[in-house]
């Protein structure tokens, strides 16, 4: 007789819990999103200034206080900034350049990452951590050596020493890549060898497919490596026609006028293929991100 | 797997002919030359896009149709000729320079030159009968390492007092008597310094670090300071010029608090923006280069201005600027160096630089005055061929390390400024600091 009584009594204050857990959750999720949308803000501002700048005159752009939108929108700005340059060649140069080098990226990073990570061999860890002690050397110390080698084989004044290393290992994808492969459980490379399969083919039909999020990583940052660099082109190209658009941008400014709307221009038109790559990769990118952060 | 090696062959060949056809439209590297002396081709490094990049190609087009027997293959090398990012220094050491490259960076060239980067020019100039006594003394520093000619300027900008005509005359000062001394551009800048009631700045009437007086050479130079000796190979920072000059500036800082001064500067545009104080009103004097005259001929047309030369102290260089000298140099294995000093005595010729010179007031570097030049009876254009002909004007701390000394200088005037420290201790140690370097 008594149960039921029991069970009323508890029944209630559990449901008022439940509400006030769900009510604590939303409060919880409200405050999440608030301080994600102050975030997502803060960052979009630069590149909002970047397109409003791009629509001024010189004289709004300097405007105190600011002015975030144009009396009259200055669309020749466009016309005038591009018509500054070859354009479509320098984006035709940089797109060359860009896409060979997402193919050496993906394609030899993956397999160097792979013997790193799903082959064991001797002293294989020592030389992890030489290929990664590499990301220490910055560029201006490799300059020179490298243009002598690059000469030496005749390729200065082509976009061959742009594209080429790419083929050869980038050590911060070999790690990103690595760091992944190794999340991936043993088992399933082990059962493929019982079934006869080589390594080669593991890396090919088990380990590149698991591996989508991590390459589509590795895609979105070789295209802004390769999209925006311009010390390398600079360096190895000595021929304006097959300069790319980094070099382009800079090419905007006159000897005692920077012309910034114009620039701001370009730089709008540089930015904008970044961020629709992005957005049509977000998802993998995202996994990818996650997935190295959580197992890495 | 199959697929894969199918794949991957199908992929290296169509990268393989993607790689061919990159290769193969450029058969030469850009800085291949002819070397036949005088003729053929040559390779020209300039560092301007824009405007000048336009003018500059006309001036091309112009040589090579006085010269038909030459080409130029001219590669846009950024911000100063590929001297501050490598792109020169690679090609050097590479044996693939260019013939001849013009930098706006005077000093980084010199360094070049001192490093023994640069080709000597005096055979080339001498076969060419170029006349040196017809060039302004105040560019001879610049030209010579150890007795031998490597650098030869194409123009030069030279620093002046803006000042503002109609504040002059409401705080009842004479616009035709501009300050000279340092003495006397302290008491004019006080007269025409507005506070307001509540202690905020409304207007400085100097602010020696703004503009050109940003520059880490300027007010030491004008202040008398040597920098480098040459001679001794000494860097010569730790002497009183230099001090005077720093604590002068700290005067200005500590008489309106540097914190307020800064926030009063923050809001300020650049030279090429409607907000620059000068334009604003919110400054009445300062010190900027020739090219000035026409950023307020486009952002502020209805202000009126006259210029003078820079204020000096007593026992500092009179009637002083340090010259912003775009140069021309050859480097060390050049190809077709005959040709190239064709190119360096043509384009420096002040008929060739007329359409710059007569937007921008540079000047040119030889003495004789040309017809081609518009500036005739212009204020500011006979303050600056006054100030360039100048013997106290010239390009101070030519030496290898004259980058490393300017960014010393900067970090030390903030110090001074910002933290009202004693220069004296600071600039020793800077000395010693980068005669080690030096060393």
């Amino acid at each position: 007789m008594s149960t039921p009584l029991k069970v009323e009594k508890t029944n209630q204050p559990l449901l008022g819990r439940v509400k006030t857990k769900n009510s604590i959750k939303r409060i919880e999720t409200g405050i999440i999103y608030i301080v994600l949308i102050f975030f997502a803000l803060l960052y979009i501002v630069p590149f909002l200034w970047l397109l409003s700048g791009s629509l001024k005159s010189s004289s709004e752009l300097f405007a105190n206080p600011p002015i975030w939108i144009p009396e009259s929108l200055q669309w020749s700005n466009f016309v005038t900034a591009f018509s500054q340059f070859p354009f479509l060649l320098y984006l035709k140069n940089t797109l060359i350049i860009t896409f060979s080098t997402i193919i050496g990226a993906v394609f030899s990073n993956s397999l160097i990452a792979y013997g790193f990570s799903r082959i064991d061999w001797k002293g294989r860890d020592i030389v992890f951590i030489f290929v990664l002690a590499t990301l220490m050397l910055p560029f201006q110390v490799l300059m020179v050596p490298l243009f002598i080698l690059f000469k030496n084989l005749g390729w200065i004044g082509t976009f061959l020493p742009l594209i080429i290393p790419a083929f050869f290992g980038n050590p911060f994808f070999i790690f990103l890549l690595r760091q992944f492969f190794l999340g991936i459980p043993k088992e399933l490379s082990e059962s493929a060898k019982i079934d006869g399969a080589s390594e080669l083919l593991i890396y090919w039909k088990i380990i590149l497919p698991l591996s989508k999020p991590i390459l589509t990583t590795v895609i979105i940052f070789s295209f802004i490596q390769g999209w925006g660099d311009f010390i390398g082109p600079l360096v190895f190209l000595s021929d304006n026609s097959l300069y790319t658009l980094s070099l382009g941008i800079q090419q905007i400014m006159s000897e005692n006028d920077p012309r910034w709307p114009l620039l701001m221009a370009v730089g709008v038109a540089m930015t904008l293929p970044v961020i629709i790559i992005f957005f049509i990769l977000q998802k993998y990118f995202i996994q990818g991100i996650t997935f190295t952060g959580t197992k890495g | 797997m199959k697929k894969f090696i199918l794949l991957f062959s199908l992929l290296t060949l169509c990268f393989g002919t993607l790689l061919i056809g990159c290769s193969s439209s450029t058969s030469t590297d850009g800085n291949e030359s002819d070397s036949q002396s005088g003729s053929g081709e040559f390779t020209y490094w300039y560092p301007w896009g824009g405007d000048s990049e336009t003018w500059d190609k006309w001036r091309m087009d112009e040589f090579t149709k006085e010269n038909p027997d030459l080409k130029i293959n001219a590669v846009y090398a950024p911000p100063d000729g590929g001297l501050a990012n490598g792109k020169l220094l690679s090609a050097i050491s590479g044996g693939n320079p260019p013939d001849v490259v013009i930098s706006n960076d005077y000093a980084a060239a010199y360094a070049l030159a001192a490093q023994g980067a640069l080709e000597p020019l005096d055979k080339y100039l001498e076969k060419e009968g170029f006349d040196e006594s017809g060039v302004l003394e105040s560019f001879y520093d610049v030209m010579k390492h150890d007795g031998n000619t490597y650098l030869i300027p194409q123009d030069s900008n030279v620093n002046l007092l803006y000042y503002n005509v109609e504040m002059f005359e409401e705080a009842g000062l004479d616009p035709n008597k501009p300050p000279t001394t340092i003495e006397e551009l302290d008491e004019y800048a006080e007269k025409l310094t507005k506070i307001t009631d509540d202690g905020k700045i409304d207007r400085l009437g100097f602010i020696p670090w703004i503009d050109a007086g940003d520059e880490a050479f300027l007010w030491g130079w004008v202040f008398g300071a040597e920098f480098y000796n040459p001679e001794t190979n000494e860097i010569n920072v730790n002497d009183t010029p230099l001090q005077n000059a720093y604590n002068w500036m700290n005067t200005y800082a500590q008489k309106h608090n540097p914190e307020k001064i800064k926030s009063f500067t923050s809001g300020f545009g650049g030279a090429f923006s409607p907000d620059h104080p000068f334009f604003s009103g919110k400054v009445a004097m300062t010190v900027n280069g020739n090219w000035f005259a026409n950023a307020l001929s486009i952002y502020s047309p209805d202000t009126e201005y006259r210029v003078a030369a820079i204020p000096s102290p007593e026992g500092g260089r009179e009637k002083a600027t340090t010259l912003g000298t775009n140069v021309f140099m050859i480097p060390k294995g050049a190809k077709n160096p005959e040709a190239a000093i064709k190119f360096i005595l043509y384009g420096g010729q002040p008929e060739i630089l007329a359409d710059n010179i007569n937007v921008w007031r540079a000047i040119s570097i030889y003495k004789e005055e040309s017809d081609a030049i518009k500036w005739d009876g212009d204020q500011v254009y006979d303050t600056v061929l006054d100030i360039a002909a100048s013997p106290n004007s010239g390009h101070p701390a030519l030496t290898s390390i004259a980058g490393l000394l300017k960014n010393e200088l900067t970090l030390l005037r903030d110090s001074v400024i910002y933290n009202d420290n004693d220069p004296a201790p600071l600039l020793e140690a800077i000395e010693e600091k980068l005669q080690k370097e030096l060393e």
